[in-house]
């Protein structure tokens, strides 16, 4: 099956997916932001009212997670290593919607969901943000596909070296 | 046929110079990525260090006195901010009730006050409840709170109030004296006090409990609040 040649220059538009990339990425950024400057404490206990992860490893996964969205939403932001970073953000999305689908399943009361930290309170039910989890997992796994280098640094880069494997060809 | 073979060897050893040479730029960019994600790294690190360097300021303490329990020699000082709409809050509060039997006088309980801006009748709650410490009823009144809350929390404020007279009424308070205060500034300050208390001390959400200063992890919170109980008891042997 392939798209027709209107279709598919519009959905590797530059500007699509500089969109795509500055809001996700930006999610990432800001909410991994926002979880650092909160007491770590209080996302650790939203971890842990998941019930998935034993007590003891909370807190190591929680200040790892933090790291990694700043890290990868940064990099997805400027379009650096920009597959290798949508990837990594893509298989944080998905485990986030395994941990929230399962609280669900179990009937457990989730009275924050902990994606956006404490300090910033945007009291969505558990159904909004598996539903927004979903479209930017969408939009990042439609991001991949695409396999665009555009208006990335990985593009700047490769342009100085256009035999380089993730030249935008 | 010598000179033949020489241009052979010419033109592939220019070959292998371009190779070697598309070889080194690949590296190079490879390289400065590196380099960049590096920095990227670093930069996230330093900001995770300048945040951490910031929060180290003392908080604010209250001067007037919170609801507490236990002898103020103990060895332990647990500290709550809590919130009487909030449903964990309810949820942990027969929880420490059974912890602060257990352990007896080997700690010190205190309440602070942090109703939460989207429970529209936390601070009317708050209020009440500093008004019934004044009369010696804060514990009993606070267990009405918790263990009643889906009676209250849907009400309108003028509703809840009634609802608040109503429990204070059954726990045997002078009703002239609670109204009095619950209409005046000074419960309402203490109040604010214990706010700006918990926002100095980083609180956003309640339940906030420390032990001996430091914040813990409140779920699971019985594992958690007795661990933290046990530590600061061999801390201070």
């Amino acid at each position: 099956m392939t798209l027709s040649p209107l279709l598919s220059k519009y959905i590797r538009h530059p500007v699509l997916l500089l969109v795509v990339r500055l809001v996700v990425g930006g999610v990432f950024a800001v909410f991994g932001v926002v979880k650092l400057i909160e007491p770590h404490e209080e996302f650790f206990s939203v971890i842990a009212g998941y019930n998935v992860l034993p007590a003891q490893i909370v807190p190591i996964f929680g200040t790892v997670l933090i790291f990694l969205e700043i890290v990868v939403g940064l990099a997805f932001i400027i379009g650096l290593y920009v597959r290798w970073s949508a990837a990594a953000i893509a298989g944080l999305l998905a485990m986030f919607l395994v941990a929230l689908v399962q609280t669900v399943a179990r009937g457990i009361p989730l009275e924050d969901c902990g994606c956006t930290g404490s300090l910033i309170n945007l009291g969505e039910s558990v159904t909004t943000v598996i539903w927004r989890d979903v479209l930017m997992l969408a939009a990042v796994i439609w991001f991949l596909i695409v396999r665009s280098n555009a208006w990335t640094i990985d593009q700047l880069m490769d342009r100085r070296h256009p035999h380089s494997p993730t030249a935008d060809k | 046929m010598e000179e033949a073979l020489t241009r052979k060897e010419q033109r592939e050893q220019r070959r292998q110079e371009k190779r070697e040479q598309k070889a080194s730029q690949l590296q190079r960019t490879r390289n400065k990525k590196l380099i960049l994600f590096g920095l990227l790294i670093l930069g996230v690190v330093g900001l995770i260090w300048v945040v951490a360097a910031s929060q180290q300021q003392a908080p604010i303490v209250d001067i007037s006195p919170d609801p507490s329990r236990g002898p103020e020699t103990a060895k332990v000082l647990i500290e709550e901010y809590a919130d009487f709409q909030c449903p964990a809050c309810a949820g942990t509060a027969p929880v420490l009730h059974e912890i602060l039997e257990e352990y007896g006088d080997q700690v010190r309980f205190e309440y602070n006050d942090f109703p939460l801006p989207q429970h529209n009748n936390a601070t009317t709650a708050a209020i009440a409840g500093q008004c019934a410490f004044d009369q010696g009823k804060f514990f009993e009144l606070s267990d009405f709170f918790y263990t009643r809350q889906k009676d209250w929390s849907n009400l309108s404020t003028e509703d809840a109030q009634k609802k608040f007279t109503e429990y204070a009424e059954e726990l045997g308070l002078d009703m002239t004296a609670f109204a009095t205060c619950t209409t005046g500034q000074s419960a309402a300050d203490r109040v604010n006090e214990d706010i700006s208390e918990g926002r100095s001390a980083r609180v956003n959400s309640t339940p906030t409990f420390m032990v001996n200063g430091k914040r813990i992890v409140t779920t699971p919170f019985s594992t958690n609040l007795r661990k933290a109980i046990d530590d600061a008891l061999a801390a201070a042997e």
